[in-house]
């Protein structure tokens, strides 16, 4: 029979509450299957999914920034036992424009509003052809700046925030918040959106991701393996 | 089939009423199991991505808040840096039990590491003991010559923290296992205790290693002109909200969670209460926290509300700041571990 990786719900735990109190339990299976799923539960839970902020340089709020908005980032997420796919929140915030029809690029230019992800994993589970490629949410392919394909049009909340170092008074940035592909394929032909295959393992590991474009990233555990014994 | 009719009365010892004794296993394997996760149970107690201008050609501290472990385990720290040209950089990391960053800093680790050139490097600094009073870290590159790039900065703990029979029960409320008894010993009784414990250390262990949820990081520098809220006439809302919307993952988070906030935080001058805000986005009955830019490590707690349920369970945080007039804020670090389970 397979076993499976377990997910807390914490909502009325408490750690000190005793699974028995019984002198001399008897051989209960339902006493034994909660001993087990202790242990179980506590080791393969996903770790909470840290969100970070990462703008290159803080004085950019945005991206607009010819330098910086570019600006790749290396990092690296704990991951616990059972884990086989991860995907990513990406937060991406724009300063508004009276002609929102694109972003303003460097020079006058328009912008389209891309970006590309990568993931960077030292396990070698599929994805042999594009082993570190992940896409976005608007499903076109990243294989590097300035790709063509559909620009990621952010959903404009209009978030009316004041100017903060910014000298146009009354500034209007525009957010979305985005997940990375939902699509399991790990050995596909081309660059595709697609959940990040993690190797899955019966021990924690630190797995290294790289981003770029974006204002603030999480990643997060989004599939388990279906027999960690297999 | 046969009907059998038997020649006497069969007896029925009373011994033969007894259910099948409860074995070593599984529950040896599960306690085997607590001892592993005391090594292998690993979340980040901090993972910061350091808002810096790229290419930096100078020394950078980092201070941030912390809430180690009870037990004083080890724990490991990566750093990733990407640099143009290959140099060596000098990494320390210190530890203070105070709230006052100016001062009662002790260095656990200092030493110079060759940064390879256009190539990510990932450094790897093990087995540094945290005491469990810790309350800040300060992580600083000393470097005046290249430019480069402070990627990353994660501390989670060690695998080299062996669980240990030390006469006592951990101070985290973990029991490790030792198997004298239940492994070699004949008939050994199976204690409701060894039961109970598959649950209750696992909890302690699991409410012990905090696991940080999100995270702001700047230079530790005052004045520090980047991060920071300019009070001008334009200014028309109380608190300026230039940063992302965070959205932190929390699987099995309870419906109400307490996350307990690290902050430090200063102002060039003038008042330095409630300058800095964190609030939960997009949930009805979400909530706020003001807190002061004292130049000081301020704790509180934010309540928030989890959406949704299993692996994608979130939570919308929004960092906002604010100055007084003709003064600055800057956020040096704010961070947050949520508690999930309770006592």
């Amino acid at each position: 029979m397979a076993v499976r990786p377990e997910i807390a719900v914490w909502e009325g735990v408490n750690a000190s509450d005793p699974i028995i109190n019984t002198a001399t339990p008897p051989a209960d299976g339902a006493l034994l299957r909660e001993a087990v799923a202790w242990p179980l539960i506590v080791s393969t839970t996903p770790y909470c999914g840290c969100a970070h902020l990462c703008y290159t340089d803080p004085a950019r709020y945005n991206e607009e920034h010819p330098t910086h908005r570019y600006h790749d980032r290396y990092w690296g997420v704990p991951v616990a036992p059972g884990a086989t796919h991860a995907r990513l929140w990406l937060t991406r915030l724009m300063r508004h424009t009276s002609q929102y029809t694109s972003l303003q690029g460097p020079a006058g230019q328009l912008l389209n509003p891309r970006y590309r992800f990568l993931h960077q994993s030292s396990t070698t589970q599929g994805g042999d052809s594009h082993p570190n490629i992940s896409g976005g949410p608007d499903g076109h392919t990243n294989h590097g700046h300035g790709t063509t394909g559909t620009a990621w049009d952010l959903n404009v909340v209009f978030y009316f925030w004041p100017a903060a170092k910014v000298s146009v008074p009354n500034v209007i940035y525009d957010e979305d918040i985005d997940p990375t592909g939902d699509v399991i394929n790990d050995s596909p032909s081309d660059g595709m959106p697609r959940q990040l295959e993690l190797e899955p393992l019966k021990r924690s590991k630190i797995e290294p991701f790289k981003t770029l474009w974006v204002s603030a990233v999480t990643a997060w555990v989004s599939r388990q393996d279906d027999d960690m014994g297999a | 089939m046969t009907v059998t009719v038997n020649a006497d009365l069969n007896l029925i010892e009373p011994a033969d009423l007894m259910l099948a004794p409860m074995a070593q296993q599984p529950l040896l394997a599960s306690l085997q199991n607590l001892n592993f996760l005391y090594v292998d149970h690993r979340p980040a107690l901090a993972s910061l991505i350091p808002m810096t201008a790229r290419y930096v050609i100078a020394a950078k501290a980092y201070i941030f808040g912390v809430i180690p472990s009870a037990d004083g385990i080890k724990y490991a720290f990566e750093h990733r840096f990407w640099v143009p040209v290959e140099f060596d950089m000098e990494i320390k990391i210190e530890t203070n039990t105070g709230t006052n960053p100016a001062s009662g800093w002790a260095t656990i680790y200092t030493d110079d590491h060759t940064l390879a050139a256009n190539v990510l490097t990932t450094v790897t600094i093990t087995d540094e003991v945290i005491a469990a009073n810790v309350t800040m870290i300060r992580v600083t590159y000393t470097q005046d010559e290249e430019s480069y790039i402070p990627h990353h900065i994660l501390m989670y703990p060690d695998a080299d923290n062996p669980a240990a029979d030390t006469g006592s029960d951990y101070p985290s409320g973990f029991v490790p296992f030792d198997d004298g008894m239940l492994a070699t010993g004949e008939h050994a009784p199976i204690h409701t205790e060894l039961v109970d414990r598959c649950k209750t250390s696992a909890l302690a262990l699991y409410r012990d290693r905090r696991q940080m949820v999100f995270s702001m990081l700047t230079e530790s520098s005052a004045n520090d002109p980047g991060v920071s809220s300019a009070n001008d006439a334009a200014n028309k809302l109380p608190f300026s909200s230039p940063y992302a919307t965070l959205r932190v993952v929390m699987p099995g988070a309870p419906n109400t969670t307490t996350i307990d906030l690290r902050c430090l935080a200063s102002v060039s001058a003038g008042a330095t209460s409630d300058l800095v805000k964190i609030q939960q986005m997009g949930h009805p009955k979400a909530q706020a926290v003001t807190l002061n830019a004292t130049g000081l490590l301020v704790s509180d707690t934010l309540t928030v509300y989890p959406m949704k349920d299993g692996l994608t369970r979130f939570v919308d945080l929004r960092i906002s700041v604010k100055s007084t007039t003709g003064n600055t804020t800057c956020i040096h670090s704010l961070v947050g571990w949520p508690r999930l389970v309770g006592a």
